[in-house]
This record gives structure tokens, sequence and C-alpha cells, in this order.
């Protein structure tokens, strides 16, 4: 176990690696300069004006010496500063990973407390109108964008209820009940999106194993449902669907876009579009390279679990 | 050209059943006659104040659905009631659509920056705002940081007195020392260095201080317009936060009414009020009435008018489609609404210089022009309140803005002539051409689109929408290496004459984006910076846009006639002016000083 995950992390640093040389070089292949576009504003854009902000930025050395530069304070985990603001990224990152983190968390949590009972229950009740029914909602769920969902609910909720939970980021010391309101909405939207693909999963799976051979022998003996489904059957549906939950939580780390714009949630997400529009590209590389990390991670994470809901699988 | 015909009996549908439903128009506007603008740029059409709880239900209910009338009957100013004491307290709460850059004026002149820094700042001198005025078009200069001042008769030496005991912000690292007069030489000297604010205050030679509560300014050239260079956003900068930062990207202090408590990228900032400030309205009151001002970043429209319908927030800038729903769900709200200054980016630009181009022709862009209906346009998205857009503020050199007809007989819509225009022209069967877009508003979208099906089926110049994102476009339109088109603005939040009419206009100006390169231009433009008197100055902005009008380096296109603000039913002295704000927010930040809260 020890060693697999040794490996595991010096693949990791080789993955990374590879990550920064194409952030790196990617974002200074998308058309639009960062300094002209920071000049503009003004409707003039002066020769003399743009080198000497090139300069004050850095960006007028060698692309491998600037790559070169970052890359020796990202070791040191420096994150560098922003070309537009000039506030540091690390801090700036700091706040709003707690942000992101409890959406995804939350989100995830419900998707897990969602689709895990109406999986069981689409499977063990199939083709009645209860499968029907699970299989109805994860169908609407796949299928409806969550950005229109969120927008309808704060429409009707407006309109007939005269009330929206409230816009703009409540911290959980100001006011920790507003704040519960606050996130309770985007997560549920979330929430119900990503268990619509795991419901789908679990059903699914859990129909395989329903028709493996221990099973029928389970029923043979004389075993109760609940046993067979929770002792038996369950355990074995689960790595599929551990899987896709874990690259969904790894992608609600990188921040929904849409959602924290909607309800106004200063997150990751928002943050990384901000910066790909101005071409920040020290925000860029620093969010692709967190998000990258974060990846890494969950996919270990994810596979080390393997090992519990399957003690067959072995880490040599 | 089938697509075009259906949209026109569409449109004509529409316009012939509002017609039928409206409610007579006065006879007495100058415009009524025109090409669809019929609004009087200072009185509403009827009696009905919507700038009171209610009055906007009340004038829609009357105007029976007619949106012209009821656009048109819009109050165009707050409800001013000297008899009534403001009352004190109160946050005022808004929400903003932009996350700040920075805080940087000399850097930046983004919206969303300006949102932060005018509650916190003051000018030289500002422009009159809330109740000071019943004119919300023609500019009008208050002191503001400068309590009085004197231009010498060459209109090149300006000499401004102090207001003394005007103190700073009690933040770190000024620590509310008493702003003085080598704050301003300061001021102007960082923004002679930074980007933004440059071509305004090149004019400034040499500042002299002779004293803690003088400073005299020798400009380069005759300026008799110089104040509102200084009313532009060139709000006066402390020099310790430059010494300590290097620059203003991440602290505001200022002398103004709100300090800024705490402020969060993508979150938004809170402000409270400043115990110091200097102001007091015309009854000795000390100003700002309010505690405090928020605003909360919110990048989507929905969410922005759910939070408006629930009392989230204190104003919505809500598009005119959400205008009955937020009537019937809110009756109360207060509306006002100041005229459209035809200064928009629905206008187009040519790529005229780079060898070969068809527009280098002035027959191929008059032709284009002619190909465009604009009076369907603006029945159709405006519900025909609309300015035609010429990229001129109209409120520097006219009474009102000018109807289709006034603007010259290339904004005629004239399919046959635009047609034999092309012809002579060598383009018979048209062509196709790149076409830059970047929306800035979804009706900004509908109106280019509108406009480029017209000029597609009428003269065959088909324009092929290039989307790009905000980076890309500013940097093609500003380094003038876009293809073929794009979607134009001349910078906008700025409400200097010289900006518009030399600097934009001249061949060696610093903001000539369209590359207007005309002699006759540039000889106006020559002719307006030597003139000292105001109305000579007009005169001869006026002949420079007959002549604009006429060699159509630009093409101004629709765009809606009014700007409405939409309030709760408690605010009270919020209101914004033609040029350079809506509302007190924004730009209009320094409005917010007079702000309050009717509860």
């Amino acid at each position: 176990m020890q060693q697999y995950i040794l490996r595991r992390f010096l693949l990791a640093i080789v993955t990374l690696i590879g990550v920064s040389l194409m952030v790196f070089a990617i974002i200074r292949m998308v058309p639009g300069d960062v300094v002209v576009t920071m000049a503009a504003e003004s409707g003039n854009v002066r020769p003399e004006i743009i080198e000497r902000m090139r300069r004050e930025l850095g960006l007028d050395k060698s692309i491998l010496e600037q790559y070169g530069i970052w890359v020796s304070r990202l070791v040191t985990l420096d994150l560098g500063t922003s070309i537009i603001s000039n506030r540091p990224i690390g801090e700036e990152l700091l706040q709003r990973i707690p942000i992101t983190l409890e959406l995804a968390i939350l989100s995830t949590v419900l998707a897990v407390l969602l689709a895990i009972p109406l999986g069981v229950i689409s499977a063990t009740r199939q083709d009645t109108w209860l499968d029907y029914a699970g299989r109805l909602f994860a169908i609407g769920g796949l299928s409806a964008p969550d950005f229109w969902i969120a927008t309808m609910l704060l429409l009707f909720m407006s309109l007939w209820l005269h009330w929206i939970p409230p816009l703009g980021y409540i911290r959980p010391t100001e006011d920790l009940g507003a704040h519960l309101v606050q996130f309770a909405f985007p997560a549920a939207i979330l929430g119900v999106r990503l268990s619509a693909t795991s419901m789908r999963m679990m059903r699914s799976t859990l129909l395989e194993v329903l028709r493996e051979d221990y099973i029928r022998t389970a029923w043979a003996k004389g075993l109760r449902e609940r046993a067979i489904i929770y002792r038996h059957a369950l355990k074995n549906s689960m790595i599929p669907v551990v899987t896709i939950l874990g690259q969904q939580l790894s992608r609600q780390l990188g921040g929904t876009v849409v959602i924290e714009t909607i309800f106004g949630l200063p997150g990751v997400g928002r943050m990384t579009l901000d910066a790909i529009t101005l071409r920040d590209y020290p925000v860029i590389q620093a969010n692709v390279m967190f998000l990258a990390a974060v990846l890494v991670l969950m996919n270990l994470i994810v596979d080390l679990s393997y090992g519990f809901f399957d003690p067959r699988i072995r880490f040599n | 050209m089938r697509k075009h015909r259906v949209l026109v009996f569409l449109v004509a549908v529409v316009a012939v059943v509002g017609l039928a439903c409206s409610s007579p128009q006065p006879a007495a506007s100058p415009q009524a006659g025109g090409g669809g603008a019929a609004i009087d740029p200072l009185a509403p059409s009827t009696a009905i104040a919507t700038n009171v709880p209610g009055g906007a239900k009340k004038l829609w209910d009357a105007s029976n659905g007619d949106f012209k009338a009821f656009l048109n009957g819009l109050s165009r100013s707050p409800h001013c009631d000297p008899s009534v004491d403001p009352k004190r307290g109160g946050v005022f709460i808004v929400m903003g659509t932009n996350n700040p850059p920075h805080f940087d004026p000399g850097y930046t002149l983004a919206g969303g920056a300006y949102s932060f820094i005018m509650p916190a700042h003051n000018k030289l001198v500002r422009p009159a705002t809330g109740c000071e005025t019943n004119d919300y078009i023609k500019f009008q200069v208050k002191p503001d940081l400068a309590e009085s001042w004197e231009m010498s008769s060459d209109a090149k030496t300006w000499t401004f007195k102090l207001r003394k005991g005007v103190k700073w912000h009690n933040l770190p690292p000024v620590n509310g020392r008493e702003f003085e007069a080598s704050d301003v030489k300061f001021t102007i000297e960082y923004y002679q260095k930074g980007t933004e604010q440059r071509g305004t205050f090149l004019q400034v030679e040499r500042i002299e201080v002779p004293d803690k509560y003088t400073v005299v300014m020798h400009l380069s050239r005759a300026n008799p317009l110089f104040l509102e260079d200084l009313a532009s956003p060139a709000v006066m900068l402390a020099r310790e936060v430059a010494e300590k930062e290097g620059d203003f990207k991440k602290t505001i202090i200022g002398t103004g009414p709100f300090m800024l408590k705490s402020f969060r990228s993508s979150e938004g900032g809170e402000f409270v009020r400043h115990p110091d400030y200097f102001a007091k309205d015309d009854k000795g009151r000390q100003l700002p009435y309010l505690d405090g001002h928020k605003i909360i970043l919110v990048n989507d429209q929905a969410a922005t008018i759910a939070a408006f319908r629930t009392g989230q927030i204190h104003n919505v800038p809500a598009p005119v489609d959400a205008i009955p729903d937020l009537l019937r769900s809110n009756p109360d709200i207060i509306m006002q609404a100041t005229p459209g200054i035809q200064v928009s980016t629905n206008s187009w630009a040519m790529n005229h210089w780079s060898s070969g181009s068809p527009f280098a022709d002035v027959r191929v862009r008059r032709a284009i022009s002619m190909a465009i209906d604009r009076k369907t346009i603006c029945e159709a998205l405006f519900k025909g309140v609309c300015m035609y857009a010429t990229a001129f503020p109209w409120p520097y050199i006219y009474d009102r803005g000018l109807t289709l007809e006034e603007l010259g007989p290339w904004y005629e819509f004239n399919p046959k002539e635009a047609k034999r225009l092309m012809a002579e022209a060598g383009y018979t069967n048209g062509f196709k051409t790149d076409f830059n877009f970047y929306q800035y508003a979804i009706t900004g979208r509908q109106v280019h689109e509108a406009a480029s099906q017209m000029v597609k089926d009428n003269i065959g110049v088909e324009m092929v929408f290039n989307p790009k994102d905000y980076s890309v476009y500013h940097t093609e339109y500003v380094t003038r290496k876009f293809p073929g088109m794009t979607v134009a603005w001349i910078q906008g939040s700025t409400t200097s004459f010289d900006e518009w009419f030399y600097e934009a206009q001249h061949s060696k100006g610093t903001k000539n984006l369209f590359v207007v390169n005309d002699p006759q231009v540039d000889r106006l433009a020559d002719e307006l910076r030597m003139q000292t008197d105001i109305k000579k100055m007009q005169e001869i902005a006026r002949k420079e846009v007959d002549r604009l009008k006429d060699i159509m380096f630009q093409i101004g296109l629709v765009e809606i006639g009014i700007q409405f603000q939409i309030y709760q039913p408690t605010v009270r002295q919020c209101h914004g002016r033609a040029i350079g704000t809506s509302g007190c927010v924004g730009y209009g930040g320094t409005g917010l000083q007079q702000v309050w809260l009717d509860k």
C-alpha cells in the first residue's frame, strides 16, 4: 500500500509538471494581449506605454525565463501576484477555496443522499412506477441546465413568495443561519444534477450485481431483501458510483462558474473566469494548477477507496 | 430579402397595433414629426409623476400598455420637496455586475471600479446632481474641493481656491490629514504618467502651488471647458498611498462622503459614512444622510431583478421588457428617466485603412448606412423610443437629440440609392466581410443582427459575425487590427468636450478609434482648440459633426432613447445625468451624498 501511494505521488509530480507546461503555453497562445487589454480602456494604446507596462510586469522576458521564474516560485507555494489587481493570488485563492469547497461538499453529500436510495429503489423495483419515477427524475436532472433551474427558481420565488435567498456571500461568522440558507439553494440545484448521473450508474450496476450467482444463492438461502441488498449487493455496486462521484467532486472543486455567478458566491470558478476574460496569466496558471492538484488527489482517494469496497483489490 | 420583408411586416403589425392603442402625443415636442425619437428631453409628456411611490404604476395603467407613451411620460428628475427634511440613516444597497479589476483611476476607467472609487472621493469640481438641478442634460459644474476658480482671458491659466479644513479619511497611511494644494499637483502629475486620464491632463503644462489652498494650472492650449475635464472621473488622490504601495490599485482613501470599510473581489464591498466629511446641504445639514452604502457583485440580470423584487437592493438596471412584470409585482416602485445621448456601442467602425479595403470608398460607407431601416429597428426593439446613434454627445451642442431626418441623407433608409452607390463604387453584387462582435448587451446584439441582415438583404454586403471575448475584441479594436468591421465605441465615461471633438476625431488624436483622416475635420478640430468662447466652440463642433455625418467613418445605429432608473419606493434624490452617469451610483457615485431613505 505504501509503495502504491509513493508511486502515485511520483506520478502526480510528473502530471503536474506536464500540466504546468501546458497551461503556461496554451494561455499565451490564446489571442488577446493582457497588457493591451489593460491599456485599451483609455482607447489609446501608445507603444511606449505598452513597453513600460510589459517591463513592469516581467512580460518582456523570454518565455523560458518567465516559466522558470514562475515554477521556481510555485514549488515554494508562492503563487505570485495578479497582473490586473496586484493582489497576491494565494490570499485570494485561500478566501475562495472554502466557498467552493463548501458548495462542492454540500452538493455532493446531497447527491449521494439522493442517488443511492433512488438508485437502489429503482433497481429493486425495476419496471414499476417507482422505477419510472426515479428514471424520470434522472432524465430531468440531466436535461435541465442548472443555470435554467437556478434562474427559474429565483424568478418564481421572487414572484410567488416575495423572497429569495440572500444574494452576495454571507460568512458563517456573520450570520450562520443566513449563510446556510444561502448555500442550501445552489447546493440543492447542483446536488440534484449530480445525483442524476450517479443514480443512473447506481441503478445499472446494482441491476448487474443482482443478477450474479451469489445473489441468487443468497435468495435461495432465505436471506431477507434488506440483508441481500445492503450487505451483499450494494458494496459490490459502489465502485463505479464512487468513481463518478469522485470525478464530480473534483470538477466541483474547480468551481461551478454559472451557479456561483447567479447566486453571487465568490468561488474559484468566478475567479478563474474573470482571469481568463482579462488574460490575467498568473491567476489562470495558479487556478489551473490548483485544480490539477485537486484532481490528482481526488483520483488517489477514489482509487484507495476501492480497497474498502472490494477487499480483493490489493495495491501492489 | 424575404426574411427582411417578413420582419418588416411583423414589425409593422406591431407598430399599427401599438399606435392604435397609444394615447395622443403632445403637439409641442420638437421631435414629434421626426424619425421615431419623440421625446422632449426636459419634460415628461404627462402630468403623472413617476418619481413618487406608485406613480409609475399609475402611468403604466394610464398608458394602456403603450410603451412609447409610458417611457415618454417618465419623470425626468427625482422628487424634490424642500419642505421635507431628509431622514438620516440606512444603507443604500445596489448590485454591481462588474468585478473591479483594481481601484487605480490612473489605470482604469472601468465602471465596476468607479462604483467603488466615486463614493469615497471628491474632485475639484463636480457635475450638479440629485435635486441640485432640473436639467440633467446640460453639464453644470458645482464646486467640490475647489470652492472658487478663475480663468485667465486667454483660457490658458486656471486658478483654484480650495476649501479649508477638508479631511482625508482617517485611515493609514493618510490618517485624516487635511487636503491641500500639493495633493492636487500630485494627482494631476500622477494622471499624466498613467494610461487612462493621461489624454485629459497632458494639456496641463505646469502647476503652481503658491499656498496651501491655491492651485494655479497653466495649460498648453486655451481651454474654456477645462472644468469639464476636472469634473470627469479625475478624483483627487492621496500621495501617501502611492508612496507606500506604488499605486492606488488596492487601497481606496479619499475625502469623499463614504469610507471603504471592506472589499472582497467578486463579492462586493461596504462603505460607512465619513464622520469628518466637509459638505453640507443647502440648509446647512451635514452630508451624507446615509449611514452607509453596499455593493453586492452579482453578474446575472435575473438574479438582480429577483433581488430588487424582494427588497434586497435599492435600485435595478432592468431592461424595458422587464418593466410590466416589475410594475405588477412591485407597484410602488419609483421610475425616473434621463434622455439617451446617442453615444453607445450600437455603432460600426470599418477598417478603411488596409490596402484594397472596400470601406476606403465613402460611397460604400454611405451605402451601408442607407441600407439600414433604423425606424423599423427602433419600433421593433425599443418600442419606438430611441435615439439614432452618431457617437457624439448631443448635449454639448444641441438642446435635444437629432431626428433621423436631421442626421442627413446618409441616415435615410434608401436601398435603391444605396444600391446605386455600391454599383458606382464597383460592388454591384456586394461583398463579404468579417464583423468583430462583442456583446455589451442583449439589445445591442439584436440591433447589430437586425441591421446587418438589412445590409445583406439590400446591398449584398454580408457581415460574418465573429464573436470575440472581451480581451480579444478590445485588443483588436483599440490597436486597429480588426479585419473588416467591428462593434465600435468611443471612450464613454468621461465628460470632456475636447476628448469627443478633438482627440477622437483629429487625425493626430490620441483616441481616434475610427481612424478619421479628413483635412476638414482636422481644421475644425484645430480651430476648436483655439477658441475661448464656448458658443463659438459649439458652432464649430456642430460643423465638425455635420462633416463627420457626411464622410461616415462611423455608422451609428439605434439606441434606446432614454436611460431609465428604477428604485425602491423609499429612495429619495437619486438621479443620473445624460452624460457620464446612470443613477447616483457608478460614475455617478458623487450623487450618493444627497441620497436618503424614507423609512
